[in-house]
C-alpha cells in the first residue's frame, strides 16, 4: 500500500512522470489486453482499445484521487473504453451489443488469433448469448479470476448482485455446452 | 452426454493468441503517442484561452454601445433646425400643439417676419400656375 502511494506520487510528479507511467504502461498491459480481449474479442480492436486506454490513463493521472486503487480505476476505464467501442460497433450495424459479439464469436474460427479448441469455441458462443452485463461478469470471474470484491469495485455493483449474475451465467453456459 | 460442471471441469481458457513481439513494441507505442499528445493540449487550452478572451472582447462590446449611445445623445446639443425639421416631418405633431406653446411675444415676432416676407407671396402667386383660380375666388 505503502509502495503504491509512492507511485502514485511520482506519477502525480511531472518530473518523475513520464518513467512513473513507463513502468505502469510495462506493469499493466499484458493484464488489460487480456481484459479488453476478452470483452471485444478480436485482437485489432482489443490493440486499439488498449492504446486508447493507456492515453486516457494518462491524461486522467491528475484526476485520480486515490479512493479507489490503482489498479481498479484503471481496469473501469478499460471496461468502459471496450463497452463503449462494442457499442458504437454495434450501433453502426444497427443490432444490439450481444448481436454484435455473438457475430463476432462466430468469425473466431478464420481468425489467425485465435487457436482455441472445439470446447474453448463452444464457450465463447455460449458467453456471448448472456445478457452483457452477464458476459462481463463471468468473464472477469471466470477467466482472469478477479476477486468479487474487486469486480464490484471496478463494476461498481454490489458484492451479492455479482455472485447472482455468475451463478446465472455458469447455469446458461454449463447448459449450452451440455446439450447445444 | 453428461451435463458438464465447470467448476469441476479443468479451466477452460479464452484460446486467445497475440501476434508475436507484440508487447515488445506496445509501450514504445503508447509512449510516442504521448510525446505527441501533449503539445496538442497545450494548443487547445491556448485556443480555450484565446476563445475566453474573445468571447469576452464581444459581450464587454455589446453592453457598452447602448451606455455610448446614450451618452452621446446627452452629450449633443440639439439645435433649432433639427427641431424645426422633425415638427415638419412628424405627422402627430400638429399646428395647433405648437401654437398653444407660443406666448404673445413669440405671436408678434412671427407677426412680423410674416409682414416682411408678404412681397416674397405676392411674386410667388404671380408666377404660379394656378393664379387665376385665385383670382376669380
Amino acid at each position: 500500500m505503502q509502495e503504491e502511494k509512492a507511485f502514485i506520487e511520482a506519477l502525480l510528479n511531472p518530473k518523475t512522470q513520464r518513467n512513473a507511467f513507463q513502468e505502469l504502461v510495462s506493469n499493466y498491459q499484458r493484464p488489460l489486453y487480456a481484459h479488453i480481449r476478452n470483452l471485444v474479442l478480436n485482437h485489432d480492436d482489443a490493440d486499439d482499445v488498449l492504446q486508447n486506454t493507456f492515453i486516457k490513463i494518462f491524461r486522467n493521472l491528475a484526476g485520480f484521487k486515490g479512493e479507489s486503487k490503482l489498479f481498479s480505476w484503471m481496469y473501469r476505464i478499460a471496461t468502459n473504453e471496450a463497452l463503449t467501442f462494442i457499442q458504437q460497433k454495434a450501433k453502426r450495424f444497427q443490432i444490439t451489443n450481444e448481436d454484435y459479439l455473438q457475430q463476432q464469436t462466430e468469425k473466431m474460427q478464420a481468425d489467425e488469433y485465435f487457436d482455441g479448441d472445439e470446447i474453448q469455441l463452444k464457450l465463447q458462443k455460449a458467453i456471448a448469448r448472456l445478457p452483457e452485463k452477464q458476459q462481463l461478469v463471468f468473464k472477469m470471474k471466470y477467466f482472469e479470476e478477479l476477486k468479487y470484491e474487486e469486480i464490484s469495485e471496478i463494476l461498481g455493483t454490489t458484492v451479492g448482485g455479482l455472485k447472482a449474475s455468475y451463478h446465472i451465467a455458469v447455469k446458461k453456459i454449463e447448459e449450452y455446452l451440455s446439450y447445444d | 452426454m453428461s451435463p458438464l460442471n465447470l467448476n469441476k471441469h479443468s479451466k477452460i481458457n479464452p484460446g486467445f493468441k497475440v501476434p508475436e513481439g507484440y508487447f515488445d513494441e506496445l509501450e514504445s507505442k503508447i509512449m510516442s503517442q504521448l510525446d505527441a499528445e501533449e503539445p496538442k493540449i497545450i494548443q487547445l487550452n491556448s485556443y480555450r484561452k484565446y476563445w475566453f478572451s474573445a468571447v469576452a472582447a464581444v459581450v464587454l462590446l455589446a453592453v457598452s454601445i447602448p451606455f455610448y449611445q446614450n451618452w452621446k445623445i446627452k452629450n449633443t446639443p440639439i439645435d433649432n433646425e433639427a427641431i424645426e425639421q422633425y415638427l415638419s416631418y412628424h405627422p402627430t405633431v400638429y399646428t395647433e400643439d405648437i401654437s398653444s406653446l407660443l406666448d404673445d411675444t413669440d405671436l408678434i415676432s412671427l407677426q412680423k417676419k410674416q409682414s416682411l416676407e408678404s412681397e416674397t407671396i405676392e411674386k410667388y402667386l404671380l408666377e404660379n400656375e394656378t393664379i387665376e383660380f385665385y383670382l376669380i375666388d
